[in-house]
């Protein structure tokens, strides 16, 4: 955890977006391969800093930049993503919760998904006109719900791997080599 | 016959950021006009997505920024080599430093490893100019200055050359938001050029709106087939949309054009989720000789194996890479669990034989206790 610690500490001293997300992707590209839990612990450290210290910007960068790898390197994460749900919840951020949705369903666990679903019951109570964000709402609950049982039955441990390179953009230009 | 003025209405034009209108001027004379200024109105019809009137080939020579500009088109059409060739051609032949540090930065985004080579070489070019500056700034990986130089530049000028430097940037730095939002606003004033919306399409992906993707790369493959980037990242869209016989056809294609273990590993996950283990198989071995794939291919492998009835192999697979090549605790304790799983199914009885037993041992005791009881009685 230590080495994690340090490198969410180089992160959140680059002074912008920009520092912040090219320091996140040196780290992916460097541990991907050899010590992938590395970068489990530094996602979950950078969740829990993000609502311990309200920091709108490392959330951005996250959620804006990294959400594709956030839901590869994101399974010790659960219980500080809830966290980070409930603070936003709470604070009525809902156009941060809207780009949450998409780690959830492949992040989220059982408290995820009360917590997204008290959330859908207020908003339908409150007559909540954004049809779209509870449309998203309902999606990611439906495929959180759907993992979750997956996970119940163990299907998952019979299933290949799809490593992050299925989710990320491929630049086939980076591989020519003459 | 075209006259000095016309000439210079087109180079006014460009100049302005007029250069739809450069453009349709250039149409007009474009046959009369001298190379350099053919030049110009290429670069202007990449810029506002226009096809070229000429042959891009034969304006090509290696002395302005514009070659550059104009290299990104054998970009999008995915002659990688060509491209290539034109950056580094004109990096070494051009004796302007705005076309050298321009070339770089296209160096930069596309092909690390090659920058790296040749960098050192250029990295005492003074800057003279904003532009220059903002580029000197990004090559050497201060992308917060080069930004924010770049910006402030473009509030004074917002010339599509700058835009597209900004872009360029965001793209290497993966800003996919702020990229998305330039591309809107572009898409909104209707100068959403081919290369723009081959970022627009690569910023939708990379923040996981595969249907925005997936439109944009759908029309660029009419225009590119043979860019094999939008061929594979098509591919990979419509297997997160589970159109796999789709994704299949361009994984085919894009195979035929490129050689890569990436894409073998996709054609891997493909075949296993249509049910063709064997294939699957074949794909996850060709993709092991990349250090990327090497643990989740011989996974992968012992998965197919093991749905293919192989459970020995299978399990003699995954204790080997459990002991040697796993990486982190989930993939040690999701090894475990997963050998067990397989340990469980390949030791499984078939219902009908244990219903065999459970008769015959049945039949067995009835027989038994009967002549128990018939000796007993035999006794009395």
């Amino acid at each position: 955890m230590e080495k994690a610690r340090m490198m969410l500490n180089s992160i959140i001293s680059e002074p912008d977006k920009v520092g912040k997300t090219m320091l996140i992707k040196y780290y992916i590209s460097e541990y991907r391969a050899t010590n992938p839990i590395f970068l489990a612990q530094l996602f979950k450290l950078i969740l829990k800093y993000i609502y311990e210290n309200e920091d709108f910007e490392l959330f951005e960068v996250i959620f804006e930049n990294f959400s594709q790898e956030l839901g590869v390197y994101g399974y010790e994460s659960q219980e500080e993503l809830n966290n980070l749900i409930s603070y936003l919840i709470q604070g009525n951020y809902l156009e941060m919760i809207k780009k949450t949705l998409q780690v959830i369903p492949r992040t989220g666990n059982q408290r995820t998904l009360t917590l997204l679903k008290e959330l859908i019951q207020n908003l339908e109570k409150s007559k909540y006109i954004d049809t779209k964000l509870l449309y998203d709402l309902k999606k990611s609950t439906f495929d959180l719900k759907t993992n979750i049982e997956n996970a119940k039955k163990g299907l998952h441990l019979l299933n290949i791997i799809e490593p992050e390179s299925t989710v990320r953009w491929k630049k086939f230009e980076d591989e020519v080599n003459e | 016959m075209i006259s000095k003025t016309d000439i210079e209405k087109i180079t006014e034009a460009y100049r302005n950021n007029e250069i739809k209108k450069a453009s349709h001027l250039g149409k007009i004379f474009y046959n009369d006009l001298p190379k350099s200024i053919k030049k110009v109105v290429e670069v202007s019809n990449f810029l506002v997505g226009n096809e070229p009137f000429g042959n891009i080939d034969e304006l090509i020579d290696y002395s302005s920024h514009f070659d550059i500009i104009l290299a990104k088109r054998y970009f999008l059409e995915g002659n990688f080599k060509k491209y290539f060739n034109t950056i580094l051609k004109t990096i070494e032949n051009s004796k302007d430093t705005l076309t050298k540090l321009y070339g770089l930065k296209e160096l930069k985004i596309s092909n690390q490893k090659k920058f790296d080579e040749i960098y050192s070489k250029y990295s005492s070019l003074e800057a003279q100019t904003v532009r220059s500056e903002y580029l000197k700034k990004f090559l050497s990986s201060n992308y917060t200055e080069a930004i924010k130089i770049a910006s402030e530049f473009t509030s004074q000028n917002n010339h599509a050359e700058i835009i597209l430097d900004i872009a360029d940037i965001w793209y290497h730095t993966g800003q996919y938001y702020e990229l998305a939002n330039l591309c809107f606003s572009l898409q909104k004033e209707g100068k959403l050029s081919n290369y723009f919306s081959y970022l627009y399409a690569f910023s939708f992906f990379s923040s996981g709106k595969i249907y925005d993707a997936t439109a944009i790369l759908e029309k660029l493959l009419q225009i590119y087939p043979k860019n094999v980037n939008i061929l594979y990242n098509l591919a990979n869209c419509y297997i997160q949309l589970g159109k796999l016989r789709e994704s299949e056809k361009l994984l085919l294609e894009a195979e035929k054009l490129f050689r890569s273990p990436s894409i073998n590993f996709t054609k891997g996950v493909l075949y296993y989720k249509l049910g063709e283990y064997n294939t699957a198989k074949e794909e996850f071995t060709k993709s092991l000789g990349s250090n990327e794939f090497e643990f989740s291919s011989k996974y992968n492998i012992a998965i197919c194996e093991c749905n293919l009835g192989m459970y020995d192999s299978a399990i003699k697979r995954l204790i080997e890479i459990r002991n040697s090549s796993y990486v982190d605790r989930k993939n040690f304790e999701r090894l475990d669990r997963t050998i067990d799983i397989v340990r469980r199914i390949g030791r499984k009885i078939p219902s009908w034989l244990i219903i065999l037993i459970i008769l015959l041992i049945s039949s067995g005791i009835s027989i038994g206790t009967y002549f128990v009881l018939s000796f007993i009685n035999f006794l009395r």
